[in-house]
């Protein structure tokens, strides 16, 4: 193991989360099988006391997983210098098997965490607890999750070897190595993945502002945002990393977080993690429109939270069209 | 009374020193300055990181590129147009290497190459450069090395092979 701050900021607060999502999800089975407005038993006061602490609580916890996601990458970029052939946050994930598993489990856990985010503030909205039986159903499915991501990577932080020679970015996101993920989406043609891209942002932006309009489609949306999401995330290694490197073959999704990139990697990456999360946020609150004590506020929060991701996601399409027009490659 | 004598006698000292100053200040690579921005081609690194192992192409164009390490100006010699695109090895006016022990930009073609050490570079395993014969015999004694290469030695089956050893 590393004894670096960073590396202990990590820990702890996979740590803290865990424990507090797994305490929180002991209380939310108990709501799932005993919750009842109707009745004045005492259970149910103690429950209904309590849930106040507990999403209170959980609000900070899943923030604090929200910027977990950004605190992991950037201690990966921090600690490249340590590791022979690491020169971003790419190397230094690849020094174990457990570096890119934690990632992905902390993007999904991004997703869900954010959902639970904004069922947590629907549910505040009604006066009779309406959407309480979901927002703890959803907290049981998230906790088994948050709590693989801390096994693997405390694996991945405990593993850590100095020693290690690591593979560069450069070879990791390569479009001539075979094999792996990375490089199969570096080998994307470019020109038509820019096409893709743009089109794919133009439907989601429209199909945005018809729900937003119309207060119709959410459904539609919420699929096509989490689509943008990935056809994005595609992207980004595909050709909008060129633009910003200026260099024909690095497609390293990862050195733009860095200073010498004015660090906009992080800009592109919140404005496209909250784009999806507000996104399939609207969708999954669709169906609770009808429910009584909601009726006359959620279609609000509803298209608030469709016109925060078409907005965002106009942001990160503006940017990205702006670098490629300002950069200095030709393609 | 006795100040201006004082200032007199410091004028020979004063002035051997600025001789000095400007001599060390001087030497042929003086206009080979690495800038922040500087990356390597082939890799994408800042090469503003690693002065010490510094590989350098010119072309007759005047076009310049730096790399964070002899294996990757390689790559690039070898596979030219891939990393820059119009661009080919025949149309390389010169290529230099950092000398491993002077730390001094050298002529690459001339240049001694040790590989197989227990020295890394910033990408792994290296092609460590020495302007003369003794300095790299040396080197590879003391720091386990297998083999030196010249120039024209390396092939693209000498950088694949050290790729597969990182």
């Amino acid at each position: 193991m590393i004894l670096h701050p960073t590396v202990i900021a990590n820990l702890l607060a996979s740590y803290v989360s865990s424990f507090m999502v797994v305490y929180a999800a002991y209380f939310g089975v108990q709501i799932i099988r005993h919750w009842d407005i109707q009745s004045g038993d005492e259970l149910q006061l103690t429950l209904e006391r309590k849930t106040y602490l507990i999403s209170t609580l959980l609000g900070f916890v899943f923030a604090l997983q929200l910027l977990s996601l950004f605190l992991f990458v950037f201690t990966a970029d921090t600690l490249c210098p340590l590791f022979v052939g690491a020169m971003c946050a790419a190397g230094t994930l690849n020094v174990n098997a457990f570096g890119y598993p934690t990632l992905v489990l902390k993007v999904v856990n991004f997703i869900l965490a954010g959902l639970w985010l904004v069922f947590n503030h629907a549910d505040n909205q009604g006066y009779d607890y309406p959407l309480i039986k979901k927002k703890y159903g959803l907290l049981v499915v998230i906790a088994p999750v948050i709590v693989v991501e801390m096994l693997i990577e405390s694996a991945y932080f405990l593993d850590m070897k100095a020693d290690v020679i690591t593979s560069c970015c450069g070879s990791l996101f390569s479009s001539e190595k075979e094999g792996g993920l990375g490089s199969e989406i570096a080998a994307l043609p470019a020109k038509p993945t820019m096409w893709v891209f743009y089109g794919v942002m133009l439907c989601t932006m429209l199909s945005g502002i018809v729900c937003y309009r119309k207060g119709k489609g959410g459904y539609l949306y919420a699929g096509l945002s989490l689509i943008a999401f990935i056809i994005a995330l595609i992207s980004i290694v595909s050709f909008i990393s060129l633009y910003i490197y200026e260099l024909p073959t690095h497609h390293c999704p990862f050195c733009i977080i860095m200073e010498d990139y004015h660090y906009i990697g992080y800009l592109l990456y919140m404005l496209l993690f909250g784009a999806v999360v507000s996104g399939i946020g609207a969708g999954a609150l669709m169906p609770f429109r009808e429910v009584e004590s909601l009726k006359g506020v959620l279609g609000a929060y509803i298209s608030r939270l469709t016109l925060t991701s078409v907005l965002l996601y106009a942001a990160f399409t503006t940017l990205v069209t702006y670098k490629i027009l300002v950069s200095n490659l030709v393609m | 009374m006795s100040i201006p004598i004082q200032l007199q006698s410091l004028r020979l000292p004063v002035l051997i020193l600025l001789l000095c100053i400007a001599s060390a200040s001087y030497s042929g690579d003086a206009e080979v300055t690495i800038k922040k921005t500087d990356r390597c081609p082939v890799c994408g690194m800042f090469v503003y990181k690693y002065p010490k192992w510094v590989a350098r192409i010119v072309f007759q164009s005047g076009e310049a590129f730096f790399y964070d390490g002899a294996k990757d100006m390689f790559k690039h010699v070898f596979d030219t147009a891939k990393y820059t695109p119009g661009q080919s090895a025949e149309k390389i006016q010169s290529i230099y290497v950092t000398d491993y022990y002077e730390v001094e930009l050298i002529d690459a073609k001339a240049a001694y190459y040790v590989i197989g050490s227990d020295v890394l570079g910033p990408m792994g395993h290296e092609l460590l450069p020495f302007k003369d014969q003794e300095a790299a015999q040396e080197f590879l004694e003391d720091h386990k090395g297998k083999t030196i290469l010249r120039f024209l030695d390396v092939t693209p089956a000498v950088i694949e092979s050290l790729d597969r050893r990182s």
